[in-house]
C-alpha cells in the first residue's frame, strides 16, 4: 500500500459548483471547487459552519451530485454512473463515518460492523468473522462485540462506526465532523485511531472539522469558506492562519 | 168537453210534461221491479236443473263439471250435486237454514262453508244457483238508463240490507227495460272494489203447474273475475224440470246415499 | 446469500419487539389470524352441519326433475308458494336411467305440494262423532257399548250447550241485548230444554241437524291449516335419508297409505293452544332466559292462557269437568266453583310459580284433556286445490310424527310432512289421458261458443249478436240417478285405507322429482353433468340440480349466511390492510435515517425493499402463528365442549342443540395464506417509499 510512487489521485474535483434550491431561492453551497486527494493522504477539510464542508464530502461520497464540474472518485466520473453503480462504488471503495455515528440500533456491535461485508458478499462467514474481530480489536472493542449500540458510550459508538467504515478495506474513508458529538478527549482519541489506521493500512481519510486541535493531525488542511477553497495548508499554517482570522474578526 | 174530461186532460198533460223527470224509477217501483225479477224465477213447488259449469283460469286446463241443482223454494232449500266428470260425481253442497254444507264422498265428510264459498272452486257463488231474493236482501237506488248493446236497461245500485248475509254487499244491475230481465250484474266489495261481473245474455221461461205461471231462468251466465282478471266461469242451465222432488231430498243422508 | 437473508431476518426479528408500531401491526395480524382460524372453522362446521342436515333430510345430493318445468324446484317452498313443475309421468322409467350411473346409490321419488286440513269447530266435531255413532246404530243395531258411547257424547254436547249459553249471557251483559241475535238465543234455549233432549231419540238425525245448523254455527269456525307435504316412497325414503327419525307413533307400514307428520308441525299447530303456550313460555324461560316479568311476548302468552280457556272447557265432559274443578280447587286452595275462573286463576303464572304450574298442568289437567287435535293412528282429511282446478280430498291415517335431526326447530323444514306417493298422486290430481278426454267431451257437449272477455258485452248483447233475450224452454225430464250408479263412496274409502301397494304400483306413476343419493359426494358436480347426459341419451328432458339449488331458499340461505360471514371477514381485512399500511408508513418514516445510512454504506434499493418485506412477512408469520395457535386451542376446547345453540336461529345454523366445530388443515392454511397476502399487500407502498429514501438522509442530525 505504501508505494510512495506518485499515483493518480483517488479524488479529483474540478470546477465543481453545487446549488441548492429552496423554493425559488438558489443557495450556492460550492462555487468552483478544485481539489485533488491522493491515496494515503489524511486530509482535513476545515471551515466555519455553512462553508460547504458537508456538501463537498457528500459529492465525494457519491451520495449527491454536483450542479456543474467533474467529480472523479477512484478514477470514475460520478456523473456518468447509475444509481446502482454509485451504490456499488460506495460499498466497495468508500467508508463512511457519520457525525452522529448512525449505527443500526437493533443490531449488535458485531453485526453493525459485519453489515457492509454482508452487502459485499465477498467473504464467507468465517472470513467475515475474522475480519470483523480484527477491526474490533483495532478499535479496542473486541469485548463489546455482542453489545447493542445503546449500551455503549458515544466514543465507543464512533469507534464501532470507524470499524464499520474500514471493515471493507475501502480506498477512501469520509468522515463528516466525526468528533462534533464527542467531548474533546474522546474526539482526540477517534482522530488518533483514524490516523493510526491511515498509517497502518494506508487508507485515505478525508474528514471535515471546525476544531483546530483536530486539524493538527492531518497531512494537509483544506480551508473552505463560502463555498470556495481558500488554500491548502499544513496543519501548523492552518492553525496560524485561523488564529489570525479570528483576531481579524 | 166536460169538466171531468178537462180535468183528466190536465192531469194527463201534467203527467206527460213531467215525464222526463219521471224517467227515474221511484224506490217503490224499483222494489217492485226487483220483486218481479225474484218472483219470475221462483217456483211455488220444487225445481231441478241440469247445469254445466266451466271454469277458465290462466295457465290451467279448463275445468268443467255437470251438476244437478235442486231447489225447494217454499222452505229456502238448495242442493247442488255434481255428476260429472266421474271424479267429481257425488260431491255436493246442501243449504240448510243459513248453513251451506259441502260434502265429499271421497272422505265422507261434511263441512260448513260461508256465503263467499267459491262453488267447486269456480267464480260462482251459492246465490248464482239459488232462488233470486234481490228484493228481500237489498235496498235499491236508481242510476238512470243505459244502453247495453242493442238493449236499453235500467241501471241501479243495490245495497245489502242490515244483517243480510250476502256474498257481496253492493251490486249494480242492468235490467232490460222491455222484458225486465237482468242483463248484467256487477258485484262489489264493501271497499267499493269491483269483484265480479256477470252477463246474462239469455233467459228462458217454462210453464209451472204448481205456480200456474211461467218460471224464468237464465240459461247462460258468464261470470268474469275482476280480481284474477284471467279467470272466468260459465254457468249453463241445460234443462229445468219442475216435477215434485222426493220429500227427504234436502238432507245430508240423501246426498250421502247418492255415492254410497 | 445465506448471510444476506440471515441479516434481513435478524433485522426483522430484532425490530419485531422493539418497535411499538410493529407490536400494533402484530396485534392486528394476531387477532386477524385468530378470527380467520376460529371464524373459518366455525363457518365450515356450520356449513357442514347445515349441508348434512339438508342432504340427509329431503334433498339428497341431487334432485332430478323435468326440464319442461316452468319454475325451479324448491323443496322447502318459496315465497310464492309451490313451484310449478312439470310431472315426471312415469318414475319407473326414470329410475333405471339414473341407477345405471356407477356413483348413484339410491333414487327416491318425490313430490312436494301443499293442501289444507279443514275442520269444523269443537261442537261440529263432537256432533260429527255423535252422527257417526247413530249411523252405526242404524246399520248394526244398538249394543250396550254403543249406547254408552252415545250417552257420553250426548252429555258432552249438553255441557257445551250450557257453556255456550253462559257465554251468551255474558256477552249480553257486556254488549247490549240488541247485539244478540234473537234467533240464536231461541235456538240455544231450545237446545237447553229438557223437552229437546227427551225427544232426541225419536228423531236423532233431525235433532242432530238442528244442533248442526242452529247451534254449532254460533261458535266461530274451526281453523284451516295449511299443510305442506312431500309425497314419496316412504320405505325408500326412510332407508335413504339418515336424518329422519320417528318421534311418536310408528312408521307407515310398508306399501300402505299414510302420513308421517312433522313433529314441529304437530306441536305448533295441532297441540292444545294453552299447552303450547305453556311449552313456549317454558322454552323461552329455560333456553333464552327470558322472564315473564320483563318480556312482553311471555306476558301476552300468559294473558292468552288466562282468557282463552274455552278450548279446554269445551273438551271436558261433565265428569271430567268435575274432576278438573276439584283438582284446581285443591291446587289453588280455592273454593271457587266456576271452572272457567279456576282455569283463569291457574294460568295466571308468574316467574315464581311458573315451573310448579307447568308441572301441575301436565300432571293434573293434561290426563283429562286431548292435548292434540289428532291422535297417532287417527285419520285426517286433506283437501288440495289441484293444478287441474278440481278439489281433491283424501282421508289419510297419521301413523306417527317424525323429525329431521338437526332441523328439529327449523320452521321451514318443520313444515314438511311426509305422505305416501299414492295419496300424493290423488291429491295432485294429475289429469290422465282418460280424464282429459272426458273433460273434452263434456266441454263439447255444452255447445257453448267461445267469447273473448274484452268484447263479451258486444258479442252477447250487440246489434250483430243475433241474441234473443227471452225464449221458451222445452220442458224436459231430468234423469238424475244414472250418473251415480256404481258409486264407490264408503266402500272405496275403507278399501284405500287398508290396501297394501306393491313396489311396482308405487313406482309406476307420476312423481315430481327424484332425489339421488350418491356413493361419493365429492364427485357431485361430475355426476350431475353425467346424469343430465344420461337423461338426454334416454330421450328424457331432465333438469339435474345440486341439493343446494334444490333446497331453494334454504340452500340459498346457507350460501347467504356464508357470504355474509365471509364479507365480514373481508371487511375486517380491508380495515386491517389500511391500519397496517398506515402503521408501516409511520414505521418507515421513523427509520429514514437508518435506511439512509444503509443506503450510504452501500445497500441497494432492492435490499431495502426486501428488508421491509421480510420484516412484515416475519411479523405476519410470527403473530399469525401465534393467532393460529391460540385459534387452534380455542377450537379444541369448543370441539370437546360444544357450543350450545342459545336461540332458535342458532339451532338451525348449528343443526342441533350443540355445535362441535372441527378445525381442518384447510382452515389453518387459508388463515396463513390470507395473513401473508394481507400483510404483503399492506406493506407494498411503505416498502416502495423506503426504497426512495436517499442516502443523504443519513446525514440528517435530528436526534
Ligand atoms: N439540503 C440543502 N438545501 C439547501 N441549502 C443547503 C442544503 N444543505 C446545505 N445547504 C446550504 O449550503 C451551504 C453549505 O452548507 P454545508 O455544506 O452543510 O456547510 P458546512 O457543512 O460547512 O456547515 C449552507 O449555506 C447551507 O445553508
Ligand atoms: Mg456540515
Amino acid at each position: 500500500m505504501n508505494s510512495g510512487v506518485a499515483q493518480s489521485p483517488i479524488v479529483s474535483i474540478s470546477q465543481v459548483t453545487k446549488d441548492y434550491t429552496l423554493g425559488k431561492v438558489v443557495v450556492p453551497a460550492l462555487r468552483g471547487v478544485d481539489l485533488q486527494v491522493h491515496p494515503g493522504e489524511f486530509i482535513s477539510i476545515a471551515g466555519p459552519s455553512g462553508s460547504g464542508k458537508t456538501t463537498l464530502l457528500n459529492l465525494i461520497g457519491c451520495v449527491d451530485t454536483a450542479t456543474a464540474g467533474v467529480v472523479r472518485v477512484a478514477g470514475q466520473d460520478t456523473k456518468q454512473l447509475s444509481e446502482r453503480q454509485l451504490t456499488n462504488l460506495r460499498l466497495h471503495t468508500i467508508g463512511f463515518i457519520f457525525q452522529s455515528f448512525n449505527l443500526v440500533s437493533v443490531l449488535s456491535v458485531f453485526q453493525n460492523v459485519e453489515f457492509p461485508l454482508l452487502l459485499q458478499r465477498k467473504l464467507d462467514k468465517v472470513q467475515r468473522r475474522e475480519r470483523v474481530m480484527q477491526l474490533l480489536e483495532q478499535v479496542g472493542l473486541a469485548h463489546h462485540a455482542k453489545h447493542r449500540p445503546n449500551e455503549l458510550s458515544g466514543g465507543q459508538r464512533q469507534r464501532v462506526a470507524v470499524a464499520r467504515a474500514l471493515v471493507t478495506r475501502p480506498q477512501l474513508v469520509l468522515a463528516d465532523e466525526p468528533t462534533a458529538n464527542l467531548d474533546s478527549v474522546t474526539g482526540q482519541n477517534i482522530i488518533d485511531l483514524m490516523k493510526e489506521l491511515n498509517q497502518k493500512e494506508g487508507t485515505t481519510f478525508i474528514f471535515s472539522t471546525h476544531d483546530a486541535k483536530v486539524m493538527n493531525h492531518a497531512n494537509a488542511v483544506v480551508r473552505l469558506a463560502d463555498g470556495k477553497i481558500l488554500d491548502r495548508l499544513t496543519p501548523a499554517e492552518a492553525t496560524r492562519a485561523m488564529a489570525a482570522g479570528a483576531e481579524a474578526h | 168537453m166536460s169538466l171531468k174530461t178537462l180535468l183528466s186532460a190536465a192531469v194527463l198533460t201534467t203527467a206527460l210534461l213531467s215525464a222526463p223527470a219521471a224517467l227515474a224509477l221511484e224506490p217503490a217501483a224499483m222494489t217492485e221491479l226487483l220483486a218481479t225479477i225474484d218472483d219470475r224465477q221462483r217456483n211455488g213447488g220444487d225445481y231441478k236443473a241440469l247445469v254445466y259449469l266451466e271454469q277458465k283460469e290462466k295457465d290451467k286446463t279448463d275445468n268443467v263439471r255437470e251438476a244437478f241443482v235442486y231447489r225447494r223454494d217454499a222452505d229456502d232449500k238448495l242442493m247442488i250435486l255434481f255428476s260429472k266428470p266421474k271424479t267429481e260425481a257425488g260431491k255436493g253442497y246442501l243449504r240448510l237454514d243459513k248453513n251451506l254444507w259441502s260434502y265429499d264422498p271421497n272422505v265422507g265428510k261434511w263441512e260448513r262453508r260461508t256465503e263467499r264459498e267459491r262453488i267447486a272452486g269456480t267464480d260462482s257463488r251459492r246465490a248464482d244457483f239459488d232462488e233470486s231474493r234481490l228484493a228481500e236482501e237489498f235496498t235499491p237506488s236508481y242510476d238512470g238508463e243505459g244502453k247495453l248493446g242493442k238493449y236499453t236497461a235500467h241501471r241501479m245500485t243495490l245495497k245489502a240490507k242490515d244483517g243480510m248475509d250476502v256474498a257481496y254487499p253492493v251490486v249494480k244491475l242492468w235490467v232490460d227495460k222491455d222484458s225486465s230481465n237482468i242483463l248484467k250484474r256487477e258485484d262489489y266489495a264493501l271497499s267499493g272494489r269491483l269483484m265480479r261481473t256477470a252477463l246474462y245474455p239469455r233467459w228462458k221461461k217454462i210453464f209451472s203447474e204448481s205456480k200456474k205461471a211461467d218460471v224464468w231462468f237464465p240459461e247462460e251466465i258468464r261470470i268474469y273475475d275482476e280480481v284474477e282478471k284471467a279467470n272466468s266461469t260459465i254457468i249453463l242451465i241445460k234443462s229445468v224440470d219442475l216435477r215434485p222432488l222426493e220429500a227427504n231430498l234436502f238432507t245430508k243422508a240423501w246426498l250421502e246415499s247418492k255415492s254410497r | 446469500m445465506g448471510g444476506h437473508l440471515r441479516l434481513l431476518m435478524q433485522v426483522a426479528f430484532r425490530n419485531l419487539f422493539t418497535s411499538k408500531i410493529n407490536l400494533l401491526i402484530g396485534g392486528i395480524i394476531f387477532f386477524g389470524t385468530l378470527l380467520v382460524v376460529v371464524g373459518g372453522a366455525l363457518l365450515d362446521s356450520m356449513d357442514d352441519a347445515m349441508s348434512r342436515s339438508i342432504i340427509g333430510s329431503v334433498a339428497g345430493h341431487l334432485q332430478v326433475y323435468s326440464d319442461e318445468s316452468k319454475d325451479n324446484l324448491s323443496l322447502y317452498g318459496d315465497w310464492s308458494g309451490e313451484p310449478d313443475l312439470t310431472v315426471l309421468d312415469d318414475f319407473s322409467r326414470l329410475k333405471p336411467v339414473l341407477e345405471k350411473h356407477p356413483n348413484v346409490k339410491t333414487v327416491v321419488p318425490m313430490g312436494t305440494s301443499g293442501a289444507m286440513i279443514t275442520s269444523g269447530n269443537t261442537v261440529d266435531l263432537t256432533l260429527a262423532r255423535l252422527r257417526d255413532l247413530y249411523k252405526q246404530r242404524a246399520q248394526k243395531g244398538e249394543s250396550p257399548a254403543l249406547r254408552e258411547g252415545i250417552d257420553s257424547v250426548k252429555a258432552h254436547v249438553q255441557q257445551m250447550v250450557a257453556l255456550m249459553e253462559q257465554q251468551k249471557d255474558k256477552s249480553r251483559e257486556l254488549l247490549s241485548d240488541a247485539a244478540v241475535d234473537p234467533q240464536e238465543t231461541e235456538a240455544l234455549a231450545r237446545a237447553r230444554s229438557d223437552a229437546f233432549w227427551n225427544g232426541f231419540e225419536q228423531d236423532p238425525f233431525g235433532s242432530l241437524e238442528f244442533l248442526e245448523n242452529r247451534i254449532a254455527p254460533q261458535l266461530p269456525d274451526g281453523d284451516l291449516l295449511d299443510l305442506r307435504y312431500v309425497g314419496t316412497d316412504l320405505d325408500a325414503f326412510q332407508k335413504s335419508f339418515d336424518r329422519m327419525e320417528i318421534v311418536d307413533g310408528q312408521r307407515v307400514p310398508q306399501g300402505k297409505r299414510g302420513m308421517l307428520m312433522s313433529k314441529f308441525f304437530y306441536e305448533n299447530f295441532l297441540k292444545l293452544k294453552s299447552a303450547l303456550r305453556l311449552d313456549n313460555i317454558k322454552q323461552e324461560r329455560d333456553v333464552n332466559h327470558k322472564l315473564i316479568a320483563e318480556d312482553p311476548q311471555l306476558q301476552r302468552w300468559v294473558k292468552e292462557n288466562q282468557t282463552q280457556t274455552r278450548e279446554i272447557l269445551f273438551q271436558l265432559d261433565p265428569i271430567k269437568a268435575r274432576i278438573a274443578t276439584e283438582r284446581l280447587q285443591k291446587a289453588l286452595g280455592s273454593q271457587e266453583a266456576s271452572l272457567e275462573k279456576l282455569l283463569s286463576a291457574f294460568f295466571t303464572t308468574t316467574d315464581e310459580n311458573f315451573d310448579e304450574r307447568y308441572q301441575r298442568f301436565y300432571q293434573d289437567l293434561a290426563p283429562l284433556l286431548e292435548l292434540y287435535r289428532l291422535r297417532m293412528g287417527d285419520p285426517i282429511t286433506i283437501t288440495a286445490f289441484t293444478r287441474s282446478g278440481y278439489v281433491q280430498s283424501v282421508n289419510m291415517r297419521v301413523y306417527g310424527t317424525y323429525q329431521f335431526k338437526g332441523l328439529e326447530k327449523s320452521a321451514m323444514a318443520g313444515l314438511i310432512n311426509l305422505m305416501d306417493l299414492m295419496s300424493f298422486r290423488d291429491l295432485y290430481g294429475y289429469l290422465t289421458a282418460d280424464r282429459k278426454a272426458e273433460i273434452a267431451d263434456l266441454q263439447k257437449g255444452s255447445g257453448l261458443r267461445e267469447v273473448s272477455r274484452a268484447d263479451a258485452e258486444e258479442s252477447l248483447f250487440g246489434e250483430g249478436s243475433g241474441n234473443t233475450l227471452v225464449a221458451d224452454a222445452t220442458p224436459g225430464l231430468i234423469e238424475d240417478s244414472k250418473p251415480f250408479e256404481g258409486g264407490m263412496g264408503a266402500l272405496r274409502r275403507e278399501d284405500l285405507a287398508a290396501r297394501v301397494y306393491s313396489q311396482d304400483e308405487i313406482e309406476k306413476g307420476v312423481a315430481l322429482s327424484a332425489a339421488v343419493i350418491l356413493k361419493d359426494p365429492e364427485k357431485l358436480q361430475q355426476t350431475l353433468q353425467e346424469l343430465k347426459q344420461a337423461g338426454t341419451d334416454a330421450g328424457m328432458k331432465l333438469r339435474v340440480v345440486s341439493w343446494q339449488t334444490a333446497a331453494g331458499f334454504m340452500g340459498q340461505f346457507v350460501l347467504l349466511a356464508k357470504m355474509v360471514l365471509y364479507f365480514a371477514v373481508f371487511i375486517i381485512f380491508v380495515v386491517a390492510i389500511v391500519i397496517i399500511n398506515n402503521a408501516m408508513m409511520m414505521a418507515t418514516l421513523q427509520r429514514v435515517r437508518e435506511v439512509g445510512t444503509m443506503r450510504a454504506i452501500g445497500a441497494q434499493r432492492s435490499f431495502v425493499l426486501s428488508m421491509v418485506l421480510v420484516e412484515t412477512v416475519v411479523l405476519g408469520l410470527v403473530f399469525g402463528a401465534g393467532g393460529a395457535l391460540l385459534g387452534s386451542g380455542i377450537m379444541a376446547v369448543l370441539n370437546s365442549a360444544g357450543i350450545p345453540a342459545g336461540n332458535e336461529a342458532l339451532y338451525f345454523f348449528f343443526s342441533g342443540p350443540r355445535l362441535h366445530p372441527t378445525l381442518s388443515a384447510g382452515n389453518l392454511l387459508a388463515a396463513f395464506v390470507i395473513v401473508l397476502v394481507v400483510s404483503a399487500i399492506s406493506t407494498l407502498y411503505p416498502a416502495f417509499l423506503a426504497t426512495r429514501v436517499s442516502p443523504l438522509q443519513a446525514m440528517q442530525t435530528d436526534e
